[in-house]
């Protein structure tokens, strides 16, 4: 047919996860989705017919400023994966659930860095991918500005955040085709408030408090992998 | 659906199209998101539609357990095709080139997906929110034609989404539809941007139905094509080659439908569905040598530089010389 082109993708995928205390009992299970999540992706995509050229996976792990102070915030780099499979299994499977106190959390910080990302500029077409699982609201952005270690860099107010979720021709950080942002959280103050202001959102508004279901899991998959 | 050939189901004048091409192909087999429908008929003033229809996978990713655990995206799209194909065969609804065939549709698409969604409906474990999130979601792309007199063929396009509605004759493809798209993308652009949509049919948030309206000479292909015939090209002249191609390696219409799922198959990421009716060729070996000219040329100007050149800017400079035929017959959206 006079052509060898074939439309590839980059996928960066950002995992944000609530390790805050209330979590103990979902934690396990959101790992292990977080786990199973490139090689599901990867087999939903190849009966698709959909190539995948790079995927990365990166991991922020959020409790509370004020409470845990210098555990509040987990970030790692993007993970080349498969190349550093077992590397990224490590630092998934090193997350446990403590602190955080009283609801709120400090989510929208962690949604922040993830927003901050070192994108992928490659491939013919890309994906930017958040994916947060929380159970519970967060606290206003900056809400813990007095913290001795909190970010010098971080977005001033909800609104400078959803600059930051803009594109980057507009003064944001993302891409506007290639940004998905996609909420396993209640629908509670913060995640909401998201879900009514930004664009390229889905949000399985869960239970709080319930857990994330085989059947949720596979949605969230399906989700992922239609969008690309 | 069945392939059916107009031209010889009856017709004694040339009302109808000589031939109606249609193949589709899914991806993951039971599961697939594309539809097509289709149907000429002399009792309808020789008023005849070809559609395709896409349902949204990532907005539509919820599953109705009502429907047997189907995605609304596929539940979306062939549901659309049927709610087409009823409205087309109903006494008091089908089209009839008066201004409102769009507008009727909507209307009828609305309140049937609402209903639908009210009967599968139910209380899930968690609901769903966000811009990304529609139900029943899916692009639709009609072709309504009919001949007059004169011989020659008027079309109203009528669509919703990225699916596109596109004439062929021997000037060359020519895009009538226009994509609705959340950033400004022309149809090379938007094979690397890949832009979100910005409207869709669907049962829970507005949408419009387009119509434009437009009156070609005959010989012309009518081609409704859903994105995963042309959105995993390198560019918009390998779809022109691709409808050529295939054409001028095939024997009969079988062929022609299992060169064009072979061909996508190997190319296409997704789904896809793809309908071509023809008027004014005769017989298919007649429309072979009508567009026989034009794939030679097309090859000699595009296809060969852009095999022996494989960088971007080689595509971007031939897809500039190609761009204004390829929107040469732009008519204003009626809505």
């Amino acid at each position: 047919m006079g052509s060898n082109f074939k439309a590839t993708y980059n996928v960066d995928l950002v995992f944000v996860i609530d390790a805050t205390g209330s979590m103990t009992d979902l934690l396990d299970l959101v790992k292990t989705n977080a786990l199973n999540f490139y090689p599901d992706l990867m087999r939903v995509m190849e009966e698709k017919k959909k190539i995948i050229d790079a995927l990365r996976i990166k991991v922020v792990a959020f409790r509370d400023y004020v409470e845990d102070r210098e555990d509040a915030m987990l970030r790692t780099n993007f993970f080349n994966l498969p190349a550093d499979d077992q590397i990224f299994r490590e630092t998934v499977n090193s997350i446990e659930a403590f602190g955080g106190g009283d609801e709120p959390e400090d989510g929208l910080e962690a949604l922040a860095f993830a927003i901050r990302s070192k994108w992928s500029d490659g491939g013919v077409r890309r994906r930017q991918i958040i994916v947060v699982w929380s159970d519970a609201s967060t606290h206003p952005i900056g809400y813990a500005r007095g913290a001795y270690n909190y970010p010098k860099t971080m977005a001033e107010s909800f609104d400078e955040l959803t600059k930051w979720w803009g594109d980057k021709k507009d003064g944001g950080y993302m891409e506007d085709n290639a940004k998905r942002l996609i909420m396993y959280t209640p629908d509670v103050p913060g995640w909401s408030d998201i879900t009514k202001t930004w664009n390229n959102v889905i949000h399985f508004m869960s239970e709080a408090g319930r857990g994330l279901e085989e059947a949720d899991y596979h949605q969230i998959i399906n989700a992922i992998a239609n969008s690309i | 659906m069945a392939v059916i050939n107009p031209a010889q189901q009856g017709s004694s004048t040339n009302a109808l199209p000589d031939l109606v091409i249609c193949a589709s192909k899914e991806r993951i087999k039971g599961a697939g998101e594309d539809a097509f429908a289709l149907q000429y008929s002399e009792s309808k003033t020789n008023t005849g539609y070809i559609a395709v229809f896409d349902g949204c996978g990532g907005m539509g990713a919820q599953k109705y357990q009502k429907a047997k655990n189907q995605s609304g995206a596929r539940l979306a799209s062939n549901i659309t095709a049927d709610i087409v194909d009823r409205f087309y065969s109903a006494p008091n609804d089908g089209f009839h080139f008066d201004g409102k065939d769009a507008e009727r549709l909507e209307q009828k698409l609305r309140s049937v997906l609402q209903t639908v969604k009210q009967e599968i409906g139910e209380h899930s474990s968690f609901v769903i929110g966000g811009d990304l999130f529609r139900e029943l979601p899916t692009t639709a792309s009609i072709i309504v034609s009919k001949t007059g007199n004169d011989g020659s063929v008027y079309c109203e396009y009528l669509w919703a989404g990225d699916s596109r509605g596109y004439m062929l004759n021997g000037d060359g493809i020519c895009q009538i539809t226009e994509d609705d798209l959340e950033t400004e993308e022309d149809a090379y652009s938007n094979l690397q941007s890949d832009a979100r949509l910005s409207n869709v049919v669907n049962a829970d948030k507005a949408f419009v139905m387009h119509e434009k309206v437009i009156k070609l000479n005959s010989p012309v292909m009518l081609i409704t094509a859903t994105d995963g015939c042309f959105g995993y090209l390198r560019t918009p002249m390998h779809f022109q080659h691709l409808l050529l191609n295939t054409l001028m390696r095939s024997t009969n219409e079988k062929a022609w439908e299992q060169n064009l799922i072979n061909e996508l198959d190997k190319i296409a990421g997704d789904d896809c569905a793809i309908v071509i009716s023809i008027y004014g060729c005769g017989s298919f070996e007649e429309c072979k040598r009508m567009f026989m000219k034009l794939y030679g040329m097309h090859n000699t100007k595009y296809i060969k530089p852009l095999a022996a050149d494989e960088s971007e800017e080689a595509a971007a400079a031939l897809w500039e010389k190609f761009k204004p035929a390829y929107y040469r017959e732009f008519v204003q959206k009626r809505r």
